[in-house]
C-alpha cells in the first residue's frame, strides 16, 4: 500500500535530511538568537519567534558534524516534540517533497549510533539519499549541562 | 417559568452559569453556616440561607437534578423549621447543613465533569434522611410540610431563579463577609477564558516588541508625521499594557473565602477552639500567585491550628484567652502584597529548633549556638527538619515548611518566619504583584545581555578597573570583596560561563550585591545598562538543569536576555546557603605555615584590633576561617578556654593574653568569673596543618593588599614585627608562636601563671 507523506527537507552539511511536515511549524530564516553560555552540548541557545522564546538545537552537533563555518546563513526548522516547540538548525532549507511512506529502509548500520538514533527511517529521493528525522529523538539532549 | 421549559440537553451555557452560580451561593452559605455557629441564635443567616437553598431546588427543578432538587428541598425544610420555630441552630444542625454544601459541591463537580445526574443515591439519600429527622426533631406540632410556603413572605418578591442579592449582610466583626460579589449588575461583567486573557496578553508583549523595533526605525528617518504616528503608538500600546495586566488581577479572597470553614474543620478536629481573622480579603493578585499561594495558606493555617494553637485548657493555665486567634493579613507595601499569617499560640522554642538541627547533623554544636533566632527560624524552612513526630512535639512548627517555601520562590516571592515562645509565630509572605512583568536591572558580561530580578539585588557596586579592583583571592578560586566591612564572596559572572573567553583585564567593572536565601554575595558583570520591566518567558525542557536561569526575556530591541536566578548562581558558583553553611563545607583551602613575610609579592593581610586597641594583622592565606562566637559558648578545660566546633574542641587564644597586654588579671590564665554570655567575640581560625587554634580578637577591620616591607624585627614576644598598612602601623602576629604557647600550655601550663 502507498501512503504518500509530505517531507520538509532541509541539508546539514553533506546530510540530505527531511521531517514530516505534520511536525513542522515553519521555517524561518533569520532568527532572533542568543546563544547559552553554558556547554550544553547541542543546546545551542534560545530564539525569540512571534513573542515566544524557543530552545535552539544545532543539528551539525547532533549529527556529529564539524560546526558551521563563520559566516554561514543558517535556518531555523521549527518543529514541535512533547507539545514544546523547538527549533533546528539546519544549513539551508530545500522543498517540500512528497515520498512513499511505505518504501523507506532502516538506516545503514555504519552510522553512528547516536546518529542511527534520530534518523527513523533512510529514503532514496532521485539521485540522493534523504534522512528522515524522528522529531522527538531529533530535539532530544541527552548531554545537558555540564 | 411556564415559557421555560426543560432544558434541552447539553445546553452548556446554561449549565455553566448555573454551576458558577451555584458554587458562588455555596460559598455564601458555608460562611453563614459558619456565623450561624458563632451565634446561634441569630435568624439572620438562616434567612440568608434559606433563600440560597430554595434558589438552589429551584434551579435544579428546573435543570432536571432530581436528586439535588429533593435534597435541597430537605435542607429547606429543614432551615423552614429553624426559622418558624426561632430554635437555635445546634451544632448536629450545623454539620449536617455543611454535609449538604459539600454534597451539593461533589455533585456539580461531577455535573462538570460532564456527568449529567451523578450517581450519589446512597449518600444522598442518607444525608436527605438526617435533614428530615433533624427537622422532625426540633419541638413542634406544626406540620412543616404545609407550614413551608408561608414561611416565605418576604422572598415572594424575589424571582425564585434570582441569585440571593437583595439583602445587604450585617457586618461581622468577627469574620470578613466573603468577597461580595453582591450588587454586581450582571450586565457589567462577563465571564472570559482565562486562556484568552494569557493569549491577549502575549499579544500585547509582541505589540511592544514590535513597537519598539518600529521606533527604533523611525528615528532614523526625518519624517515627522512618521514620528507623530509612533508616539501615538506608543501611548496606545502602554495602556493596553496596563489594562490586560488588569484582567490578570484577582482579589485573595477568591482563595480565602474557604478559609474560615477550613480553620472551623481544623480547630475542630483537634478539639481547640480557634477564631480566623481575616483583614484585606480585597487585595488584588495576579490570577497565577493567587492560584499558586493557596496550598502555601492552606497549610500554614492548619499548622496554625495543629501545632501553633494550644488546647483550651493550656490556653487557660498560660493565661490566655481560651480561644486562640489566628490572624491572616494582606496589604500592599512597596509594590508588593505581604500576606502574613499569624497566631496566638504557643510559638517555636528556638533552642528546641537548635537541638534538632544538631541531633539532625544539620549544624554542629557551636554553630547551633552561634546562629542568630533570625537564623534559626530560617533552618525551619530546611527539608531536614522537617520530620514530622519529633518536630511537631517540640517546636510546633515545620512540617512541610520546606514545601511552603519552595511554592512561594516558585512565584518570586519570599517567606519569612517570626516566632516568640508562649506568644505565637508570624509568618510572612512577600509576593510580587504580578507574574507577567518582573522589575529587572540589565547587565552585560562577555557581550551577552542577562537581567537580574530587582528582588535579589541589594545594590551596585562600581569597582572601577577591573585591574584595580579590591577583590581578594582567598585560596583557590575564592574571592572576597570588604563591602563597608562585610566581607562578601564574590563570583565572577563570566568565569560561571563554559562558553565565555577569558576576562580582558581592563575596562570598567560592575559587582551586583545579591541576596538568596539569607546569604549576600557579589557577582562582577562587565557593564550595566539599564533597569527595566522585562516580561518572563519560561525556559524549555532542555534547560531543567540549569539553575542559573530562571527564564528569557525579549528586550524591547527585540534581543533576547537570560534571566538570572541569585540562588542558582549561589549554588552553582558554590555559594552556601544560612543553613548549609553552618553545616561548613566551604573551607578556605589550608596552606602550608611558611613564615610570614615573602615581600616578593604582594599578600593581603587581614587587619584587626586588640580591646586594647592594638593594631595587628596576619596574612590572609594563614586564615582558615573567621567566627562570630558569643561569650556564652566559651567552655573552660582547667583554665584553658574552648570552644565547641565543628564536631571537635578549638583551643581559643586571646590574643591580649598572648602579648601579655592585659593588665587586670589577678592570675596568669585565670580571669575574674567567667566570661560575659552575652560578648560577641571575634575568632580568627588558624591551621598550621597540624594544630588548630581560634584567636579571639576584638575587631575584624579591613583586608588591605600591601606589598610593606617588615619593620623592627621581634619588638615583643608574640610579634614577628611590624609593618605599616594602608596608612596605619600594624603588628604582624607571630602565628607560629601562638599555637606553641597553646600547645605547650596543654601540657604543662595549666593550673600555674
Amino acid at each position: 500500500m502507498t501512503a504518500l507523506m509530505q517531507v520538509c527537507t532541509f541539508r546539514v552539511g553533506p546530510f540530505y535530511c527531511g521531517i514530516p511536515i505534520s511536525a513542522v511549524q515553519e521555517v524561518i530564516q533569520n532568527v532572533t538568537f542568543t546563544r547559552t553560555p553554558l556547554a550544553m552540548g547541542a543546546v545551542s541557545g534560545l530564539a525569540a519567534v512571534r513573542g515566544d522564546v524557543l530552545t535552539v538545537i544545532d543539528l551539525r552537533t547532533k549529527l556529529h558534524l564539524a560546526p558551521a563555518p563563520q559566516g554561514l546563513e543558517r535556518v531555523t526548522v521549527i518543529v514541535r516534540s512533547s507539545r514544546e516547540a523547538i527549533g533546528l538548525w539546519a544549513d539551508a532549507v530545500e522543498d517540500v517533497i512528497e515520498i512513499d511512506g511505505g518504501a523507506g529502509q532502516d538506516p545503514p548500520d555504519t552510522l553512528n549510533s547516536a546518529v542511527r538514533a534520530m534518523i527513523s527511517s533512510v529514503y532514496e529521493a532521485g539521485e540522493r539519499l534523504l534522512l528522515l528525522l524522528d522529531p522527538e529523538r531529533a530535539t532530544e539532549v541527552l548531554e545537558t549541562a555540564r | 417559568m411556564t415559557d421555560q421549559t426543560k432544558l434541552e440537553q447539553g445546553d452548556d451555557l446554561v449549565l455553566r452559569e448555573f454551576i458558577v452560580e451555584t458554587n458562588e451561593n455555596l460559598e455564601r452559605a458555608v460562611q453563614q453556616l459558619l456565623d450561624l455557629e458563632r451565634a446561634p441564635d441569630d435568624l439572620e443567616p438562616v434567612r440568608h440561607l434559606f433563600r440560597a437553598v430554595h434558589t438552589l431546588k429551584s434551579s435544579c427543578g428546573w435543570l432536571g437534578f432530581g436528586q439535588l432538587e429533593q435534597l435541597a428541598h430537605d435542607a429547606e425544610s429543614l432551615l423552614a423549621k429553624i426559622r418558624q420555630v426561632e430554635c437555635p441552630v445546634t451544632p448536629e444542625i450545623a454539620e449536617a447543613l455543611l454535609a449538604t454544601v459539600d454534597l451539593t459541591r461533589k455533585q456539580l463537580a461531577a455535573i462538570t465533569e460532564g456527568v449529567r445526574e451523578p450517581l450519589l443515591d446512597d449518600e444522598t439519600r442518607l444525608l436527605g434522611e438526617r435533614l428530615r429527622t433533624l427537622a422532625g426533631g426540633i419541638a413542634d406540632t406544626t406540620d412543616q410540610r404545609r407550614e413551608t410556603p408561608d414561611l416565605v413572605p418576604s422572598e415572594a418578591e424575589a424571582p425564585p431563579v434570582a441569585r440571593d442579592v437583595s439583602l445587604p449582610q450585617p457586618p461581622k466583626p468577627d469574620v470578613e463577609p466573603t468577597a461580595a460579589q453582591i450588587s454586581v449588575p450582571p450586565e457589567l461583567s462577563v465571564r472570559v477564558d482565562t486562556q484568552l486573557l494569557d493569549e491577549l496578553m502575549k499579544l500585547v508583549g509582541e505589540l511592544v516588541v514590535t513597537r519598539n523595533q518600529l521606533g527604533q526605525l523611525v528615528e532614523n528617518t526625518a519624517r515627522p508625521e512618521l514620528v507623530a504616528g509612533i508616539q501615538r503608538l506608543n501611548i496606545v500600546t502602554g495602556e493596553l499594557q496596563d489594562r490586560i495586566m488588569l484582567t490578570r488581577m484577582q482579589p485573595l479572597s477568591h482563595v480565602w473565602s474557604r478559609f474560615p470553614r477550613l480553620i472551623r474543620d481544623a480547630a475542630n478536629s483537634c478539639g481547640k477552639k480557634v477564631r480566623l481573622q481575616m483583614e484585606g480579603a480585597d487585595t488584588e493578585l495576579d490570577r497565577a500567585i493567587v492560584e499558586a499561594i493557596r496550598d502555601p495558606l492552606i497549610h500554614l493555617l492548619r499548622n496554625a491550628v495543629d501545632h501553633g494553637i494550644e488546647t483550651p485548657e493550656q490556653r487557660s493555665a498560660a493565661g490566655k484567652s481560651p480561644e486562640g486567634v489566628v490572624h491572616l493579613r494582606a496589604n500592599h507595601i512597596e509594590g508588593q502584597v505581604h500576606i502574613e499569617v499569624e497566631d496566638d499560640g504557643r510559638g517555636i522554642d528556638s533552642q528546641a529548633v537548635r537541638r534538632r538541627a544538631v541531633a539532625s547533623g544539620m549544624l554542629s554544636v557551636a554553630d547551633a549556638q552561634r546562629l542568630s533566632d533570625e537564623g534559626v527560624w530560617g533552618l525551619i524552612f530546611s527539608a531536614g527538619l522537617s520530620t514530622r513526630d519529633e518536630v511537631t512535639e517540640l517546636s510546633g512548627r515545620g512540617v512541610g515548611m520546606d514545601v511552603v517555601k519552595t511554592d512561594v520562590e516558585r512565584v518570586g516571592g519570599r517567606v519569612e518566619v517570626h516566632s516568640a515562645l508562649g506568644a505565637g509565630t508570624r509568618v510572612t509572605l512577600r509576593l510580587p504583584l504580578t507574574l507577567a512583568i518582573l522589575p529587572s536591572v540589565l547587565v552585560e558580561c562577555a557581550g551577552e545581555i542577562y537581567a537580574v530580578p530587582q528582588s535579589n539585588l541589594l545594590e551596585l557596586v562600581g569597582l572601577g578597573n577591573q585591574s584595580e579592583a579590591k577583590i581578594f583571592q582567598v585560596g583557590e578560586g575564592t574571592n572576597v570583596y570588604s563591602l563597608r566591612g562585610e566581607l562578601l564572596p564574590v563570583l565572577y559572572l563570566r568565569d560561571m560561563w563554559a562558553l565565555s573567553e577569558a576576562s580582558t583585564e581592563s575596562g570598567d567593572v560592575f559587582m551586583l550585591v545579591l541576596q538568596s536565601g539569607g546569604r549576600r554575595f557579589g557577582l562582577v558583570v562587565d557593564s550595566v545598562l539599564d533597569t527595566q520591566e522585562i516580561v518572563i518567558k519560561p525556559l524549555g525542557r532542555h534547560f531543567a538543569n540549569t539553575p542559573e536561569f530562571s527564564g528569557a526575556t525579549i528586550l524591547g530591541d527585540g534581543r533576547l536576555a537570560w534571566i538570572l536566578d541569585a540562588a542558582g548562581i549561589a549554588k552553582r558558583g558554590g555559594i552556601q546557603t544560612e543553613g548549609a553553611r553552618a553545616s561548613g563545607s566551604v573551607d578556605a583551602p589550608r596552606s602550608e605555615f611558611d613564615g610570614v613575610q615573602d615581600d616578593s609579592r604582594t599578600s593581603q593581610m587581614l587587619l584587626m584590633t586588640t580591646r586594647s586597641g592594638t593594631c595587628l594583622t596576619v596574612p590572609l592565606e594563614k586564615v582558615l576561617r573567621l567566627e562570630e562566637i558569643s561569650g556564652g559558648d566559651i567552655e573552660r578545660v582547667g583554665a584553658r578556654e574552648v570552644l565547641q566546633y565543628r564536631d571537635g574542641l578549638l583551643r581559643l587564644l586571646r590574643v591580649e593574653d598572648f602579648l601579655g597586654e592585659r593588665t587586670n588579671v589577678p592570675e596568669a590564665g585565670h580571669r575574674v568569673g567567667d566570661p560575659n554570655p552575652d560578648d560577641v567575640l571575634q575568632v580568627l581560625v588558624h591551621n598550621d596543618g597540624s594544630y588548630e587554634i581560634g584567636l579571639v580578637v576584638d575587631k575584624f577591620l579591613d583586608i588591605v593588599e600591601d606589598r610593606a616591607e617588615l619593620q623592627e624585627i621581634r619588638p615583643r614576644p608574640g610579634v614577628l614585627g611590624s609593618v605599616v598598612l594602608d596608612g596605619r602601623i600594624a603588628e604582624v602576629l607571630d602565628l607560629e608562636a601562638a599555637i606553641a604557647q597553646v600547645t605547650s600550655s596543654a601540657a604543662a601550663k595549666a593550673p600555674q601563671p
